[in-house]
């Protein structure tokens, strides 16, 4: 049932807090179970229809402050985060990814995860992609995914077209290519939670969290203004990686928590063509190159006309270009894997913590040997230039001038942006580096958990939704045998 | 109870009541003793005096004493290698070590490896023993902790505990095994240990500590009590992964604990008592308090400055909910089990 007009008192078996892919599935998995569950989002209740994928309509309406975030360092990374029921699988491109097997073992064996191996997690990534269904395109490739794939080609690399949670429906669009639905978590498991006799409570913000009895007291705010209590037996905290450490701060948790902060410092390039290569509705597509990973890889980018704008921002008269060539424009993306060099802090009095984070001199290299290989591939797949957004060598037109592109990315560079954040309450058995224990419950306490990106005790190098889904698949599911 | 029982913490305080009573039964409670044919192997501390000839004349159960250390991996498999579903009844754990981080060690991780090796054997059923440290201490002397009250661990040996139950749900519940948790307050009895005698001689002298008013509850629990709610949450069915308190019937104030220790000195065995107490203001207790975080933050531990912090406080539980389930039911009270610890300290030629 989707509560909109709650009573100042709320009092609930289990609540989950986010409604993202962790939250999503905690919620669900545990409903299914016949538990009483709250599922409390601090964004708004919105269908996948309620605006247009990639705009920036969407960015207002689903995007946490229109989608202007900033984590602060030397220099600072633009982040993005979902805001709305579905989080951050509402506004992504949905590629899907398990973590790599090696990544896994190396978090069971640096953080002492228990009962945690890739052959562990099989059933728990089947279970969610039994409901998902990743997929690649059904036959041909957008033109944005054959351009990277024949570039690649070229210069000896190997690009596949990485399996996305989408629907392909039954219309083609005009390169022939099936138009495409997210699956996002409110297409698939908030129906299937609110099927299971789950409650949902959205546009509510939780503020704090405090011990009550032998269960939790959660004092929350709905639609901005009115003061919400709700009692509860269990918590789930599923707020992300920057709202979950600074709830747990809020809440006097402080130990390993917000400490570690890793992202996915990413760049992004965009080519012009002479030739159409960018179509209506063509959505994003799935091509990566990730024979670099998991220190680096790169693939297709968002290239609707809202964000090649943002992407083309700093060039001379580039938002005109955007608006006026788009059809000719497509933007890549080159995205290193992230160091545990940031942190997460609630600040008193500030809605929103202060994120910091330093990118390292590995990942400033990651990124220029990034940035030096994809602009070759896309110059040889035909480019008439591509635009690096470095500030020396703003526009390549040839493979010539890419000799003179720098293999470590300026410390000044101001481009790096980020949508994957994790790794600030790591989890494990460890307890001088991790916050919450091997299936999630926050070290030293009861009845509290953490179930969403933060628990990644690393970067996995891959978009980390996938991973996230069959840590609380199988938090949930332990949760439920305890 | 099954055919093959394991047995640890056998060398210490619960552990060789309970091979006693395993293997003879106990005076007030002979229906514990294993079935004739039972095969129990004991785990005993490297070093540690095991089992003797003159306990296990006279049964057919079965007594293989192991030797090692809980907090190796390895010497847990050894416990239980060629054995087949047997029973864990876990009553090892360090409650005074030298270094906090050793209640860690083998409070959790000891456990946890016993576990591990337990559901390689087949071990359908593990009994741990906790404490009352992982709750705290009452709010008020009228309160009484049940099984529902949350967790508000006291000092370092409360997180281990905490901690330990906390983590042995979590392995339980993976391995597929019946955990049962038992937490006795503090205990007395036969096979004390010689802390618990110098507290009689405190008393006897004139020295026995009395902290504020001594109306504060304290629940404690005799000793065969004790190995009667162990052995019913190894035997009951309802027991599967249910956490107990098991203890005397009623708590005890402070000043009731003494006064029945001093009694029992003088009236049943004819000792001169000097009819004092060590008055002190509470204000000690809670400077002790603060002395045994700030030793225990440093990763020390001083056993005298511990207990001395808990003079003062309410700790006591309710055990409605063991009589409703297990059928438990104290038949020792405080008098009559101080008279028996004081028999038995005085039949081990010890003074008081």
């Amino acid at each position: 049932m989707r509560i909109t007009q709650p009573e100042s008192f709320l009092r609930s078996e289990i609540v989950v807090i986010g409604s993202g892919p962790g939250g999503a599935v905690t919620a669900a998995t545990l409903a299914g179970a016949g538990r009483q569950v709250l599922l409390v989002e601090e964004g708004a209740d919105l269908p996948q229809d309620s605006c247009k994928p990639f705009t920036l309509d969407e960015m207002r309406q689903k995007y946490r402050a229109g989608g202007i975030t900033a984590a602060f360092g030397k220099p600072s990374v633009a982040y993005a985060e979902g805001s709305c029921v579905g989080g951050g699988s509402e506004v992504n491109s949905g590629i899907y990814h398990r973590a790599p097997p090696e990544i896994l073992d190396t978090w069971a064996r640096d953080y002492k995860v228990d009962f945690f191996s890739p052959a562990l997690l099989e059933s728990h990534f089947a279970a969610c992609e039994q409901v998902m269904h990743p997929a690649g395109y059904p036959a041909s490739l957008p033109r944005a995914s054959q351009i990277l794939r024949e570039g690649a080609a070229k210069r000896g690399m190997k690009s596949l077209d990485v399996p996305r949670l989408v629907d392909f429906g039954p219309d083609l669009d005009e390169q022939g290519v099936p138009y495409s639905q997210r699956r996002s978590m409110s297409a698939t498991f908030v129906p299937m939670f609110l099927n299971n006799g789950g409650n949902l409570l959205a546009a509510t913000r939780v503020e704090k969290l405090a011990r009550h009895r032998d269960g939790w007291e959660i004092h929350a705010r709905h639609a901005g203004m009115r003061s919400l209590l709700i009692r509860t037996d269990k918590v789930f905290v599923c707020a992300g990686a920057v709202h979950t450490p600074a709830l747990l701060q809020r809440s006097g948790i402080s130990q390993n928590v917000g400490k570690t902060l890793s992202l996915q410092p990413m760049v992004k390039l965009t080519a012009e063509f002479a030739e159409p290569v960018n179509f209506p509705g063509m959505g994003v597509a799935g091509e990566q190159v990730s024979e670099f990973s998991p220190e680096f890889s790169f693939g297709c980018a968002i290239s609707s006309r809202a964000h090649l704008a943002i992407n083309l921002a700093d060039e001379t008269d580039g938002v005109a270009l955007a608006v006026n060539r788009h059809r000719h424009l497509v933007s890549y993306y080159v995205m290193s894997r992230g160091s545990l060099n940031g942190s997460v802090r609630a600040l008193p009095g500030f809605n929103d913590p202060l994120v910091r984070y330093g990118v390292t001199q590995r990942e400033r290299e990651n990124l220029g040997k990034g940035i030096k290989a994809l602009t070759r591939v896309l110059l040889a797949a035909g480019a008439m230039r591509v635009f690096t957004g470095l500030s020396d060598n703003r526009v390549i037109e040839s493979l010539r001038q890419t000799d003179k592109l720098d293999n470590t990315l300026p410390a000044g560079f101001s481009n790096i942006m980020t949508v994957h954040l994790m790794s600030s309450c790591p989890m494990g058995e460890d307890q001088r580096k991790a916050a919450v224990n091997s299936w999630g419950r926050v070290h030293g306490h009861a009845g509290l958990y953490v179930s969403d990106v933060s628990t990644l005790c690393t970067s996995p190098g891959v978009n980390p939704q996938g991973t996230i889904m069959a840590l609380a698949h199988r938090n949930s599911e332990h949760f439920l045998k305890v | 109870m099954s055919d093959e029982i394991i047995l640890t913490g056998a060398g210490g305080w619960v552990g060789s009541r309970m091979l006693h009573g395993l293997l003879h039964g106990l005076p007030d409670y002979t229906d514990i003793a294993a079935a004739p044919g039972t095969q129990l192997r004991c785990f005993y501390r490297d070093g540690e005096s095991s089992v003797t000839a003159e306990l296990t004349a006279d049964t057919e159960t079965r007594v293989l004493p192991v030797f090692g250390d809980l907090t190796v991996a390895a010497d847990c498999e050894r416990l239980f290698q060629g054995t087949r579903n047997p029973l864990l009844v876990h009553t090892a754990g360090v409650i005074h070590p030298r270094r906090v981080r050793e209640f860690f060690d083998t409070n959790v991780e000891g456990t946890l490896n016993l576990l591990k090796a337990g559901s390689r054997a087949g071990c359908r059923r593990a009994v741990i023993v906790s404490s009352n440290s992982p709750i705290g201490c009452n709010p008020y002397p009228e309160h009484r902790f049940d099984e529902k009250s949350p967790y508000n661990p006291y000092q370092g040996y409360g997180r281990s505990k905490m901690e330990m139950e906390l983590r042995a749900r979590d392995y339980a519940a993976e391995l597929g095994m019946e955990l049962v948790i038992v937490r006795p307050p503090w205990f007395y009895g036969p096979f004390q240990p010689p802390r618990q005698t110098l507290f009689f001689s405190m008393i006897k002298e004139g020295k026995g500590p009395l902290l504020g008013d001594g109306l504060n509850q304290r629940s404690m629990v005799y000793i065969d009590n004790l190995c009667q709610g162990l052995a019913l949450a190894a035997r009951h069915p309802a027991a599967a992964g249910q956490t107990y308190w098991i203890a005397d019937a009623e708590p005890y104030p402070m000043q009731t604990i003494l006064d029945t220790i001093e009694s029992v000195l003088e009236q049943d065995f004819r000792m001169d008592v000097a009819h004092k107490r060590m008055r002190l203001p509470g204000f000690v207790a809670e400077v002790a308090y603060y002395v045994d975080a700030a030793i225990q933050s440093a990763g020390l531990y001083h056993q005298k400055i511990h207990v001395l912090s808990e003079m003062n406080k309410n700790i006591a539980c309710s055990i409605d909910k063991a009589r409703r389930e297990l059928g438990y039911e104290p038949k020792i009270a405080l008098r009559e089990g101080m008279r028996r610890s004081i028999q038995w300290c005085l039949d081990q030629g010890m003074s008081i």
